[in-house]
Order: C-alpha cells, then structure tokens, then sequence
C-alpha cells in the first residue's frame, strides 16, 4: 500500500469524521427534546428528524467504506448500468432527508442516452453522498429549495450529477478543495460549511469508475457531475 | 436540521430568533433588528466566523453587543485563543458536541440577565 494511498485514505476519514459529528449531535438534541417533553406535538417530527438523521450519517460511512473495500481491488471490472434507473433510485433513497429539510429533488432524465460502463452500486453511492451534501447545503430553515439530479449527454460520454441554485461553485473552488481535503475545516467553503465529506467520498468513489468530479452546469443550476463512459456494446441495441 | 433545533429550543424559552446563512445576513439583520445577543458558528459558508466578530465590533453600536459562539468546532481546534475571544468580548465558547440544548439555554439566559434586571 502506497504513502500516497494512506496519506490521501487518512485525510478522506478526517473529512467524514468532521461530518458525522453533527449528524451526532442532531440525534443528541432530538432525544434531549423528547425527554423533556414526553408528550410533545413535535413526537412524531422528532422522531423523523433522528431516523433520517441517523440514516443520512450511516449512508455518508457505507458510501466511505464501499471506497475503502474498492481500494483492495486491482481493477474493478466495469459493466452496463442503466443511470436513469440508478438516478431514480438515488433520487428515492434521498427523497425523505430532502423533504424533512423543505427541500424538493428534482430528477431530469430527458434526453437519449444509453448505457454507461460503471457500476450501479459505485455510482448510487457517489449520486447519494452529492445529494446529501447538496441538500445539507442548500437548505435554509423556512425557505423551500430545490436539487436536482441530471443526465446529459456530453462530448465525452454521458454526465450525471446533482445541481442546485448555490451559485459559488466553481473550478477553483473545487480544486483548491481538492488540495485542502482532510486539513481545512471547510475545504469548500463557499459552497457548505461542514467538511464536504460527501463530495470527498463521491470523488474517490468515481475515481473507480475512471473518472471524477467537475464543477458543472445544468440549465441554469449549478452542481457537481462525473462524466461516464457510454457502453458502446448496449448503445447498438 | 440542527440550526431548526437550536431556533425552536430558544423559541420555546421564549425569545424572538433570526437565523443568518452568512456573516453579511448577519451584519444586516443586526442592523435592522437591533438584537439582544448574538450567536455565532465560527463555521460559516464563505467566512469566518472570526473575521465576522471583528468586522462586527468595528461598528461603535454593537461594541458591547453580548456574543456567543456556538460551534462544531472546538476551541482547542479551532486555534481562537482564550485572550482573542475576550479581546471580541465573546461571553461563552460552545462546542457543540459537548453542549446540550439545556447547557445553551443556561448560558444564554446567563448572558441576558444583566440587560433584563436593566430594562426593570
């Protein structure tokens, strides 16, 4: 195992360990509410609030481990996936922790596009950790917004990633981000106040896919996307 | 989700709370609203929230104005030194982890009992 592989795996755990702390203390504060007032009106919305809290933290650590469990494989043999479905499936996992933030996910799957050579549970995982973060950072107490989760065809193959309003992603953001993973509390910081451990993890989870996350547009919104190979197999078909 | 929790405990104590997503909301609001007290995330999208205290006590009219940090990020870590908060007049460093609702709603009511036994 390479010093580069360690330092990279060590700074990615920071992260995720920087981001799961609050998840923690959501949990914490619900309980702390409910013991207070047993038989609150808000029972069944703080129940909710430690259920999709808990899930949202344990997907972001599935999501971190599956990277890690692929960093034991020599190459990861790629197949057919299907991203409509796998974004529809995203976009359902996400559905609840989105609503529970007054947060409407938008999927857009118009347009042709075939299959891509990846792996649907690689890039569920990735499409989901993205979703979470974008939701955390979009989500502002009283206001609805909305994230969207996008196909488009590119000059280099088929992209797919999750946009949002929040204009202050750029390529130097990402970038700079990329360089301050692990070691600065807020490595994108324009974008989301917490360690951006879902975008770190969705990143190292495209790598396996042969490829990562850019800064991208979509109609307008602005968003975080990886680019796929279309399956030249399944497009004659 | 926790910003929520942290409005609706204090709304319930009874005070009036207004949530700020940024350091300028912040400065804006504070400006507009006059508030009693303010509590800060050092965390904030795009700023810090160090930054943010001391353009905050530039302004003559908010010099005295009670502040409290409430933060995912603790002291130790953050390297914010115990003499730099006092020099930014900050009443109380909380770590979030480590501060229960019940702990926040002691501190703040700590910190404004001297403007209310004033305002009798």
């Amino acid at each position: 195992m390479s010093d580069n592989y360690t330092q990279s795996s060590g700074l990615l755990f920071t992260t995720l360990a920087e981001q799961v702390k609050l998840p923690f203390v959501t949990v914490k504060h619900a309980a702390e509410l409910l013991r207070a007032h047993p038989n609150t009106e808000e029972l069944e919305r703080l129940l909710q609030t430690i259920a999709l809290t808990s899930s949202s933290a344990l997907r972001l650590i599935d999501s971190y481990l599956l990277s890690v469990s692929l960093q034991a494989e020599p190459r990861l043999p790629l197949e057919p996936v299907s991203l409509s479905s796998v974004m529809y499936d995203a976009a359902h996992s996400l559905d609840a922790y989105a609503k529970a933030h007054d947060c409407e996910i938008d999927l857009r799957l118009a347009g042709k596009f075939g299959p891509v050579m990846a792996r649907r549970e690689v890039v569920q995982s990735a499409l989901e950790s993205l979703g979470y973060s974008f939701i955390d950072a979009a989500s502002r107490p009283d206001v609805h917004t909305k994230v969207t989760l996008a196909v488009r065809r590119t000059a280099g193959g088929t992209s797919t990633g999750v946009y949002s309003e929040i204009s202050k992603l750029n390529s130097g953001l990402l970038k700079q981000a990329k360089v301050l993973k692990g070691i600065a509390r807020q490595p994108l910081g324009d974008f989301s106040a917490g360690s951006g451990a879902g975008v770190f993890v969705a990143d190292a989870l495209f790598d396996f896919l042969d490829s990562s996350v850019r800064v991208a547009k979509f109609q307008g919104l602005f968003g975080l996307a990886a680019n796929l190979t279309p399956s030249n197999q399944l497009s004659f078909v | 989700m926790l910003a929520e929790q942290y409005i609706r405990f204090l709304e319930r104590e009874g005070y009036e709370v207004t949530w700020c997503e940024n350091a300028q909301a912040g400065v804006a609001a504070a400006d507009e609203l006059h508030p009693d007290l303010i509590i800060v995330e050092l965390l904030l999208a795009g700023h810090s929230g160090v930054e943010f205290l001391f353009e905050f006590r530039s302004y003559a009219d908010w010099l005295n104005l009670p502040v409290i940090i409430l933060s995912g990020i603790s002291q130790l870590s953050s390297g914010v030194s115990s003499s730099t908060l006092l020099e930014l007049g900050v009443s109380a460093y909380l770590y979030k982890p480590e501060t229960s609702l019940e702990m926040l709603g002691r501190n703040v009511r700590k910190v404004l009992r001297p403007l209310q036994k004033k305002a009798k």
